[in-house]
């Protein structure tokens, strides 16, 4: 009994504001699809399905989607070798140069990208400004991280001596890699594409920036159906489209993730010498590196460069409003406004993210508990792949009367980029509590710790440093968050990423240099938040 | 035959294998015994092309094989805890060899499973195995293709302690079946008697002793050696020829008391005996379910371990006659 009063404890809390701040903007939102006027009419959202507009969004979400993540499953295998296997020089500043295009604000690839592929850019003679392509690979260089961190840890903690044994029976390296390494891997590699799929099938800002009007996914769909057409029903239609989607995913996702055990004795295999065999990998982990230093190589040169040659006008500009009175504040009030929304987003992650991942991972003493705990991990992952469009949408229509009438409140958008950043906090911590044998808390009880002692002294010096990397990525995740925030900022008090997003709109000669200026100092505070979390060496850092 | 001439191998400078050289006939079983961290895996993960030499060479019927990757070696490695690929079943795993050479056979896989009493497991999963019926699936995978050397890392130090005898006797009597050469590394000396034909002990890099099992048990090189081997005291001193006077028959007859330096005495050496040669003073006594354990003073030689029957009854203070098992002593000629 008490243990179900504790985990009912531990749960209210964050039930109570992912119910309040998620399922109800985000049911609000498929209400408002299914009961237009006020009478439930499923014909008008099966209507909208049948449209050949939304038809042919709907396949190119798929098939963009379903493209990126082979690509980048293909290419991050190979570079989580050569950076989780090898003992190659730098590689722990390569793997942290890796991570941070995935904290990278969308807009700002997605300018980035448009600086590099455009017809002015380095590789403009490529033709593949606002094509497809150029979103593909826009959605590689975002999640090509995810493949490698997942793929890479599972390959770190693979025990060596299955494949020495397969060698010692006459395999050849390839033989080993398929019959024993691939099999051994592939539990990893399917949840990191299930994950990489669904996060570039809800992309957004790399979309709607790269794409243009041409070439709309299902979340940049939404996005225009609300902003522009105000097409609501149409709207709600494809978010209920893409809610079954995305939790059908999840649950694949959830079945193949492997749960590690906690008795079983994990080892790290001593990283090897590189041989020549080896070259074919670095070959492909070299390409990646160029891969994603180049968009952001452009990005800072071109940050740099004015119509009278290189200087920093662009970013001396940052304290104005921008050509023909592009933003109401200028872009260093943003950039105050977005780090005070950050800190308030990260605590709240970590607070929410903290109690979420402490209750998963407690051990079950009957299967009722653990299908209560298995459900609620469910639960709080569902922020992770539902459109964050969405979100903010739902948001806007459902906390806009008493008592809820957050319109107006400042925390309305560092609660909601909260809630976009409670899976990547929870998916950091569990696999660290989820390790910590349950007998180090029984050894500790039984030698007269109280709960709380025990907490302390077997909990804490394990979970303190992951804790911290966390934050560092809550932090740095809202920094750069785009989609919930477009909809949620006040004129008055914009965000980083929303003004680079209005400056690069806005006709001026100025306004694209700012943009520019602006991604370059945001990006860099996102990429010095992350480096400083790898500096933590917290393993499940970005590992989902 | 495998022959290794003056192998190293070092770990970032740190020397793990230092200059060992050792032979291993054709058809024999060689048992490399050391305690952990003597450099005994090391050695056979070299042999096995998973470790570069930082020295030496190891040849295979006179054709050096170091240059050559592990894979195209053909030696079989069975690990300590067999190392089954966990997504394959049995007779899978057993096949894993043949399949690899193009050449899968459903009878070799039955005859293996035989070979190791396994019939009827070839469509179990390892995870439904017993340890020791691991055991027996990885030497069989081992065995599938003959390799011309089987290299056994600990193959029985990850079982309990009946079955390990048992097994032992069992991986013997195969080995010879299939008329395997092998290499085993272990740190049990029982482990060792019970397969091995020849013994070569190590200890920190070096191999301190080899030669044929009887031999190295017969006349360790040193102290450590003997205790190794399972020896439980070794005398010194005056006490090496009151020991060797008290051997009935020959009193310092083939073991020439001027010779030894030292005599490794095993704990069931002395014997009460109303007519042994030795007198002394029961220290302390302890049955065990077949004998009773006895520590004995006796004058110079000291403390010294004894038995005696079950069914007799000693207590301390009491005197006792001891005789000597000329099979349980050992001389050590240099210390």
């Amino acid at each position: 009994m008490r243990r179900w009063l504790t985990l009912a404890l531990l749960a209210t809390g964050p039930v109570l504001v992912v119910g309040v701040f998620f399922v109800l903007p985000v049911s609000g939102m498929v209400a408002r699809g299914f009961w237009p006027d006020g009478a439930f009419d499923p014909r008008g959202v099966l209507d909208v399905l049948a449209r050949p507009r939304v038809r042919r969004v709907a396949w190119f979400t798929v098939w963009s989607a379903g493209s990126a993540t082979a690509i980048a499953v293909l290419l991050g295998l190979p570079v989580a070798f050569v950076l989780h296997r090898l003992a190659l020089p730098g590689r722990r500043l390569v793997r942290a140069t890796l991570l941070v295009p995935f904290v990278l604000p969308t807009v700002v690839v997605g300018v980035a990208f448009r600086l590099l592929l455009g017809e002015a850019g380095p590789l403009g003679f490529l033709g593949l400004d606002g094509t497809p392509v150029a979103i593909i690979a826009g959605l590689v260089f975002f999640n090509i991280a995810v493949v490698v961190r997942a793929v890479g840890a599972a390959w770190e903690s693979l025990d060596t001596r299955p494949a020495e044994a397969a060698a010692a029976l006459g395999a050849s390296p390839a033989q080993v890699w398929w019959t024993v390494t691939l099999p051994a891997l592939r539990p990893a590699i399917v949840s990191a594409a299930s994950v990489v799929f669904l996060f570039c099938a809800t992309a957004f800002g790399i979309v709607l920036t790269l794409g243009g009007v041409r070439y709309a996914t299902i979340e940049t769909e939404i996005y225009l159906l609300t902003t522009t057409l105000f097409d609501l029903q149409a709207a709600a239609a494809l978010s209920v489209l893409q809610l079954v989607v995305v939790v059908a995913l999840l649950g694949v996702a959830a079945r193949l993730r492997a749960t590690p055990d906690a008795t079983a004795h994990r080892s790290t295999a001593r990283p090897r010498a590189i041989r020549t065999g080896d070259a074919p990998a670095i070959a492909v982990t070299v390409l990646v590196l160029i891969m994603v230093a180049a968009p952001i190589a452009t990005l800072v040169l071109g940050s740099l460069r004015t119509d009278d040659g290189w200087s920093i006008a662009n970013y001396r500009a940052l304290t104005s409003v921008g050509s023909n009175d592009a933003l109401l504040v200028p872009v260093t009030d943003a950039l105050l406004t977005s780090v005070r929304t950050a800190v308030d987003a990260t605590w709240m992650a970590l607070a929410m993210g903290l109690a979420v991942a402490v209750l998963v991972t407690r051990r079950s003493q009957s299967r009722a508990e653990r299908r209560a705990r298995g459900i609620l991990d469910g639960f709080f992952m569902l922020p992770l792949g539902v459109s964050a469009v969405t979100l903010g949408f739902g948001f806007l229509i459902t906390l806009d009367q008493p008592p809820l009438d957050l319109r107006d409140s400042p925390l309305l958008v560092p609660i909601a980029q909260a809630l976009v950043a409670l899976p990547l906090v929870v998916r950091t911590l569990v696999p660290v509590l989820g390790a910590i044998d349950d007998r180090q808390r029984q050894a500790a009880a039984s030698l007269g710790a109280s709960p709380w002692r025990a907490l302390l002294a077997v909990d804490l010096p394990v979970v303190w440093k992951p804790l911290l990397a966390a934050s560092g990525f809550a932090f740095a995740a809202s920094l750069g968050e785009f989609g919930a925030t477009s909809f949620l900022a006040r004129d008055e008090h914009p965000t980083v990423p929303v003004v680079i997003f209005r400056l690069i709109g806005h006709p001026g000669e100025m306004n694209y240099g700012m943009a520019l200026a602006a991604s370059v100092v945001l990006a860099t505070a996102t990429a010095v938040v992350m480096l400083a979390v790898e500096r933590l060496r917290v393993p499940s850092v970005g590992a989902f | 035959m495998l022959t290794l001439t003056d192998v190293s191998v070092a770990y970032d400078g740190v020397v793990a294998v230092d200059d060992v050289s050792l032979e291993v006939p054709d058809g024999s079983i060689l048992a490399v015994l050391g305690p952990s961290g003597c450099g005994k895996s090391t050695l056979l993960r070299a042999i096995a092309g998973l470790e570069p030499l930082t020295a030496g060479t190891i040849a295979f019927d006179g054709v050096g094989v170091d240059r050559l990757p592990t894979h195209k070696r053909g030696f079989a490695l069975m690990f300590q805890d067999g190392q089954l690929f966990a997504h394959m079943t049995v007779a899978r795993n057993v096949g894993y060899a043949l399949r690899l050479r193009g050449r899968p056979s459903d009878e070799r896989v039955a005859e293996l499973l035989a070979l190791v009493g396994l019939e009827g497991y070839a469509d179990r999963l390892p995870a439904t195995l017993s340890g020791g019926e691991r055991q027996r699936v990885a030497l069989a995978r081992a065995l599938a293709v003959e390799p011309r050397l089987l290299l056994l890392d600990e193959p029985l130090s990850a079982l309990d302690t009946g079955l390990r005898e048992r097994l032992a006797v069992d991986l013997r009597e195969i080995l010879h079946t299939a008329g395997t050469t092998a290499l085993m590394v272990t740190h049990d000396h029982e482990e060792a008697f019970h397969v091995a034909d020849r013994l070569a002990v190590m200890r920190a890099g070096r191999v301190v002793q080899s030669g044929p099992i009887g031999d190295v048990w017969a006349a360790p090189v040193d102290t450590e050696t003997a205790l190794f081997l399972g020896y439980a005291r070794v005398l010194t001193g005056s006490a090496v020829a009151t020991v060797l006077a008290a051997v009935p028959g020959h009193p310092g007859g083939t073991l020439a008391a001027e010779a030894v330096a030292g005599l490794a005495v095993r704990r069931s050496a002395l014997v009460a005996d109303e007519d042994g040669r030795l007198r002394g003073t029961v220290e302390s006594a302890r049955a065990t379910p077949e004998l009773v354990r006895l520590v004995v003073d006796v004058g110079d030689v000291g403390l010294v371990d004894a038995v005696a029957p079950r069914d007799s009854h000693w207590g301390p203070g009491e005197t006792v006659r001891l005789r000597v098992d000329p099979t349980r002593v050992a001389p050590i000629r240099g210390i």
